[in-house]
């Protein structure tokens, strides 16, 4: 037995037969058992179950309408025994003439004296007694009661003389005219023992014909409980050992004593219990049948249920009940009975066609034997039966067609040795042919492992579609770049799973076209989703792949992901374009400057020479005004495109955020909660503490329009360590340490267009004259201009942020004193050299100079300043030169200079420090740059400065 | 073969031969039973003329109200007030109370049922109590009500037996939709039993006990108490306030009547199997005394005289039961009120007649043994 199918012995013949006469015989046991026990469907054959169910239910039944019958009869014959009293003319006589004897007489121990004295009194006594006596004491008292007084007048028992039954009510209605005869269960209050009552009328002697006569007495007869509770009784041969017969009136009032305990485990006394169970209130409201229900006690039971009129007022109920369990009984002995009885006859024949089959199998089996034999290879063997049954025709057609395969063995056997050495031969060249396949397929195999193995470890995309755009190969890092596994990808469309749906047409149209046409772009480059909908772009290196006939059976791609290289590209472009910007913004606002620096000083010279009450003098002051703010406009342009002059110290960035804290509150407003939450890590930063604090003020102030209706405003600082990858993405210079300042607001957020040219100038949200644009480009400028970089997060209704990081230094410098100093405007006699290639700056810068007692050399460029320097040397105190000149800057003149008089001082002005001023004259120590456009306060308090410094 | 035959015969021996357990039903007549013509039925001058309702085909009704028809003293006393009075046969109470509904007939007697619906639509005084006795379900071969789940049970509709049968079913735990009712009238009850055109039926006596007399194996397996009553319409109280009370006077006559002698119930009972045989057009498969039995049964063993039990009025009695049972059903107006049919019931008029039993000649009789017709 291994278990195996293919190892699966089938049954013996004999073990077939066996199992097949058995089972047909069981099943002929079953039907047969069924339909003798429960009859047979559509006929009128019930078997034993119904039979004997109905008999028990008969039996149950009959026993029902017996005892009804019986109690009807009792009560009928009472009832009978006082309509016999009761309708009597001699009773009917005495009665009349007693009962007028109480109508004429007074209280009770007289009337009792007055009837003691009256014959018709004793006679009518002794009739009761004789009443009673005659049936056999079925009765506990007879009474007659005085229809006119309610007094008990005559008794069987002398103590009930008297008694009054005014109050009674069967009595009240027995008098009356409905009813002749009244009957009711009642209960002796000093005896406790149940009586049933029959009261009847007793109607005077009728003084003439078709007289009635009126309701003189109403006679009581009591019947012993005994009575009808004993033909109630029932015994174990009529009803069984769990038989009862229950009694109630209508109102459920139990009448017998109960063979059981209720669940509770009480025992009722009569007519103090209402028994009111589904087959008593249905026995009590007049209805009679036969129900499987459960009794009082919960017990299933099968219950006839009678109702037992009495007469139109009274009816009683009465259920005859037995125990389910006990009337099955016969039925389930019955259904073992048969079971044995099945399983006896089932073994017997069981036995008999084992021996059956042995018999027929026997020469089956020789049969088999030989046949096995012949399988093995005994071509010699043959059967012995030579019987005519069919049996033995087959073993003898058996034995000839052994006889016909030995012959043929033997002329195969010759055939198949010829065949065999041709074979041999055949074979050993199919070997070389083999071995020669399985070479050239190990090397395929080999090929393709390499291939495949170069595939999986290239970082390319690399996949094979079938001509219907499915894929039937893809390597890992398709697979680790979108997010998907092998098992998701493999047969699906490639489409359909990766290309997006903006351009999935197109490139199933080029896809679709190569199968058409062989054509396929060998580059090419498109969009793929990943798993997580995020899109990364790819440069495809495609190709055909034929099959052996040359058909198209798909194409191979290999992917560059170049989804970081065009996001660099971008930020490079954005990068460029900033900086073009920045330029132009720079030369723009250099030239503007220069015109400002002329405008403004000779307005101030005007101003000068134009006295206290010249009216001219406000106009003077409006041009001032006016040119201060578009100063106030280049030097947000130089910031930009940083070419603003630094104040560049080392300082703390916390320190400066809380110093800014009090102006910010100011700034942004009341409607705005305000909070730092600054780390507790030094952030010291080399930078223009002043520049710092107008950028905060710039976001504030832009995060403040961005909240019109209150909101929050925080910002954070930090420190962060940034790689130099980090450092490269983030557009900085270097990796290293830098602090952020995180500037985040709860306001309306912007769009992507808006977050693009955001830090571009002159590009604004804002209303029409409500802004310059040059805010956040100032910020952009600045920061750029510090060697930090500041990007901005936000969308549209839920905020901005923006973190700036500035390299963080090394050495803790004290913190530069930001006292204001107090100017004056000073002059002097000293000879100023001002060097200024345009014109109207030098003209203004040298009336100005004039004007507060200086001598003044001017010099339109570089060469010109040498040689006028070379003219006036022993009385130039000063030179003033302008840093960006043509041909010869200014600091290329200053370097002549100092080779012709080494300590000569030098003023630089500029509109703007551009990277020469970085890197070359801000790079040493001591010279001075006055930032264009100056005013004359600054220009005269430096030149004083630096010609009282020694 | 040779064992094939063994096997066989053994297989045979195993099964037991179903024999008949139910004996084929002998059946009784199966021609259907001739429906009355009502539509020949004189109902004479409604100003001069009483118009009586009774059922020859119920036991005790049929017999109470062929003793009336005969009452001589009944006709002499109305005939001193101008009146005449006209008794009419019919199959149940449902098609006298179409009768008082069009105002041709002015007095009934019916069971609870039709008496329930016509006092809830009509002004009736229901004045005497007519019976006290079983409607039954009388089957064949079942001996539970239970059994009789998907059977075919004929039933008169509205009628006493109808709530018996639904009681019954209740009682089992069946709803109407558990059986195949069958409405039939109950002449032809006994007939499609016997030839198994149904299974069960309910009906009144003496339907239930000439079947269980003349069909094999029938048996009455469930049985519900209802009331019969006499009502008369308030109309002719109205009009003619002396005629109800001589009514009544005749019915508790009829009631001492056949109490009196044992001849004159036979004979009572006689009368109604002639009018019955006339009304249905065959005879009942029941005797005279058998007749005489039940009466006895359901009216005169069990009351004096016909006055109606106060428990039948009570609140949750079984005609307040009857009653929510046909407004459930839509058989009554949905606005008829269970007081108005609790006012319809009097106890007055038959009080006052048993008060006065010289004035209305209670213990004098005299019947016309030959008048069969109305």
């Amino acid at each position: 037995m291994t278990g195996s199918p293919s190892h699966w012995k089938p049954f013996s013949f004999r073990v077939r037969m066996l199992v097949s006469f058995g089972a047909l015989f069981a099943l002929g046991l079953i039907a047969s058992g069924i339909s003798s026990l429960y009859g047979i469907p559509f006929t009128e054959f019930r078997g034993e179950y119904g039979l004997r169910r109905s008999e028990a239910l008969r039996d149950l039944n009959l026993l029902a309408d017996t005892r009804k019958a019986e109690l009807l009869h009792l009560i009928a014959e009472r009832q009978g025994d006082a309509a016999t009293f009761c309708d009597s003319p001699v009773m009917r006589r005495l009665v009349t003439r007693v009962c007028s004897m109480v109508h004429t007489t007074g209280s009770v121990p007289r009337l009792r004296s007055a009837l003691l004295k009256s014959a018709e009194y004793h006679l009518l006594t002794e009739h009761l007694a004789a009443t009673k006596q005659i049936y056999m004491s079925q009765y506990d008292r007879i009474r007659l009661v005085d229809a006119g007084t309610g007094l008990t007048i005559a008794s069987t028992d002398e103590n009930d003389f008297g008694t009054n039954f005014s109050d009674d009510p069967s009595f009240v209605k027995t008098i009356g005219a409905a009813q002749q005869e009244v009957i009711r269960m009642l209960k002796d209050p000093r005896s406790g023992h149940l009586y049933l009552a029959i009261y009847r009328e007793i109607r005077s002697t009728p003084l003439h014909e078709g007289d009635e006569g009126a309701v003189a007495a109403v006679l009581i007869l009591y019947l012993k409980p005994d009575l009808f509770l004993r033909s109630l009784e029932s015994n174990e041969h009529e009803l069984g050992k769990s038989g009862e017969i229950v009694l109630v009136n209508q109102d459920l009032q139990l009448f017998t004593p109960l063979k059981r305990p209720l669940p509770d485990g009480t025992s009722p006394k009569p007519l103090e219990f209402r028994l009111d169970t589904k087959v008593t209130r249905l026995a009590a409201e007049g209805n009679e049948g036969l129900l499987a229900t459960t009794d009082y006690g919960g017990v299933p039971v099968l219950a006839a249920f009678r109702h037992l009129r009495l007469n139109s007022e009274v009816g009683w109920g009465m259920v005859v009940k037995r125990d389910q369990s006990e009337v099955f009984a016969p039925i389930r002995r019955l259904i073992l009975f048969f079971t044995f009885k099945a399983a006896v006859l089932l073994l017997l024949m069981l036995a008999l066609a084992y021996a059956i089959a042995a018999r027929l199998s026997r020469p089956i089996k020789e049969l088999s034997r030989m046949a096995r034999r012949v399988e093995e290879g005994d071509l010699d063997t043959r059967s012995a039966n030579e019987g005519t049954d069919e049996v033995g025709v087959l073993s003898q057609s058996f034995n000839a067609m052994v006889k016909r395969v030995r012959n043929w063995h033997n002329e195969l056997e010759e055939q198949v040795n010829a065949r065999t050495e041709e074979l041999v031969a055949l074979n050993e060249e199919l070997e070389g042919e083999i071995e020669e396949r399985r070479r050239m397929e190990e090397a395929l195999r080999a090929s393709e492992g390499r291939f495949r193995e170069l595939l999986e470890t290239v970082h390319q995309v690399a996949i094979i579609l079938d001509p219907a755009g499915n894929i039937t190969f893809c390597n890992d890092f398709l697979l680790r770049l979108t997010g998907w596994s092998r098992d998701e990808v493999l047969g699906r469309s490639w489409f359909d799973l990766f290309i997006p749906e903006a351009v999935r047409d197109e490139v199933k149209e080029l896809f679709g076209n190569a199968m058409e046409t062989s054509v396929l772009p060998s580059h090419y480059e498109n969009p793929i989703v990943t798993r997580d909908g995020d899109l990364r772009t790819i440069v495809w290196d495609n190709t055909l792949l034929r099959g052996a006939d040359g058909s198209l059976v798909g194409t191979a791609s290999l992917g560059w992901d170049v989804t970081e290289h065009r996001s660099l590209e971008d930020q490079l472009r954005h990068s460029q374009k900033m900086e073009a910007i920045g330029q132009l913004a720079g030369g723009m606002a250099h030239d503007f400057n220069n015109l400002l620096t002329a405008i403004i000083g000779n307005c101030e010279i005007i101003k000068m020479k134009a006295g206290p009450d010249n009216p001219m003098k406000e106009y003077v002051e409006h041009i001032l005004s006016v040119s201060g703010k578009a100063a106030k406009l280049t030097h947000d342009l130089l910031a930009f495109s940083r070419k603003q002059v630094l104040s560049v110290r080392e300082f703390d960035v916390n320190e400066c955020v809380r110093g800014v804290e009090k102006l910010l509150s100011r700034v942004i407003g009341e409607d705005i909660d305000f909070s730092l939450a600054l780390t507790n890590d030094r952030l010291p930063i080399m930078a223009d503490r002043g520049q710092m604090e107008h950028v905060l003020v710039n976001l504030a102030t832009n995060a403040r329009d961005a909240m019109p209706n209150g909101g929050r405003l925080t910002v954070e600082t930090r420190r962060m360590e940034l790689d130099a990858l980090s450092a490269h993405l983030h557009g900085l210079e270097k990796p290293g340490r830098y602090a952020i300042i995180r500037v985040s607001d709860t306001g309306c957020g912007m769009d992507a267009a808006t977050r693009e040219k955001i830090f571009e100038p002159f590009f604004t949200t804002k209303e029409v004259g409500k802004g310059t644009g040059l805010g956040l480009a100032m910020v952009f400028g600045t920061i750029r201009q510090h060697g930090g970089y500041i990007n901005v997060y936000s969308e549209v209704g839920r905020g901005t942020v923006f973190k700036i990081y500035l390299p963080l230094v090394h050495d803790e410098t004290a913190v530069e004193d930001d006292a204001s100093l107090e100017r004056t405007v000073p002059g002097g006699d000293e000879t100023l050299l001002v060097v200024e290639d345009n014109e109207d700056v030098r003209k203004s810068t040298a009336l100005i100079l004039q004007e507060m007692g200086y001598r003044v050399i001017e010099a339109a460029n570089g060469e010109e300043a040498l040689a006028r320097f070379g003219e006036n040397r022993d009385t130039v105190s000063l030179v003033i030169l302008d840093v960006i000149m043509p041909r010869m800057n200014g600091r290329e003149v200053y370097d002549a200079l100092r080779k012709e008089m080494p300590g000569i001082k030098a003023l630089f002005t500029s509109g703007y420090a551009a990277d020469i001023i970085g890197k070359t004259l801000m790079a040493e120590e001591g010279l001075q740059l006055l930032q264009k456009p100056f005013s004359v306060q600054e220009l005269l308090q430096k030149i004083r400065e630096m010609l009282d410094n020694e | 073969m040779r064992l094939l035959v063994p096997f066989i015969l053994m297989l045979a021996v195993a099964l037991p031969v179903p024999v008949s357990a139910g004996a084929s039903p002998r059946g009784g007549s199966t021609d259907s039973a001739r429906r009355p013509d009502y539509s020949t039925y004189d109902f004479g001058d409604a100003s001069r003329v009483i118009n009586v309702g009774i059922q020859p085909l119920a036991v005790p009704v049929g017999v109470i109200g062929e003793v009336m028809k005969r009452d001589r003293i009944l006709r002499s006393s109305l005939k001193k007030i101008g009146l005449e009075i006209r008794f009419h046969p019919f199959m149940q109470g449902d098609d006298i109370n179409a009768f008082l509904r069009q105002g041709k007939i002015d007095a009934a007697m019916a069971g609870d049922m039709p008496t329930i619906m016509t006092a809830s639509a009509n002004d009736i005084m229901v004045t005497a109590l007519a019976k006290q006795g079983f409607s039954s379900i009388v089957t064949k071969g079942h001996f539970t009500v239970a059994g009789l789940k998907g059977k075919r049970i004929g039933y008169p509709e509205l009628s006493n037996a109808h709530y018996a049968l639904l009681a019954a079913l209740a009682s089992a735990g069946l709803k109407e939709s558990d059986v195949r009712m069958v409405p039939m009238a109950v002449t032809e009850m006994a007939d499609a039993l016997a030839t198994d055109r149904i299974d069960a039926f309910a009906a009144w006596e003496p339907i239930t006990s000439s079947a269980l007399k003349n069909i094999t194996n029938a048996a009455s397996i469930y049985r519900y108490l209802n009331s019969s009553y006499f009502y008369v319409t308030r109309s002719l109280v109205n009009r003619h306030p002396e005629a109800a009370p001589l009514i009544m006077a005749s019915m508790i006559r009829a009631f001492c009547w056949m109490k009196s002698r044992e001849e004159n119930l036979l004979l009572s009972g006689q009368w109604t199997l002639a009018a019955a045989k006339q009304l249905q057009g065959k005879p009942l498969a029941l005797s005279a005394g058998e007749i005489a039995a039940l009466t006895m049964k359901d009216i005169l063993s069990i009351t004096s005289s016909p006055i109606i039990p106060e428990g039948d009025l009570q609140e949750g009695g079984p005609l307040r039961k009857k009653f929510d049972f046909m407004k459930v059903r839509g058989k009554i107006p949905p606005g008829a009120s269970w007081e108005k049919v609790l006012k319809s019931f009097d106890r007055g008029i038959i009080t006052g007649v048993l008060m006065s039993p010289r004035r209305y000649r209670i213990h004098s009789f005299d019947y016309d043994p030959g008048s069969v017709g109305p």
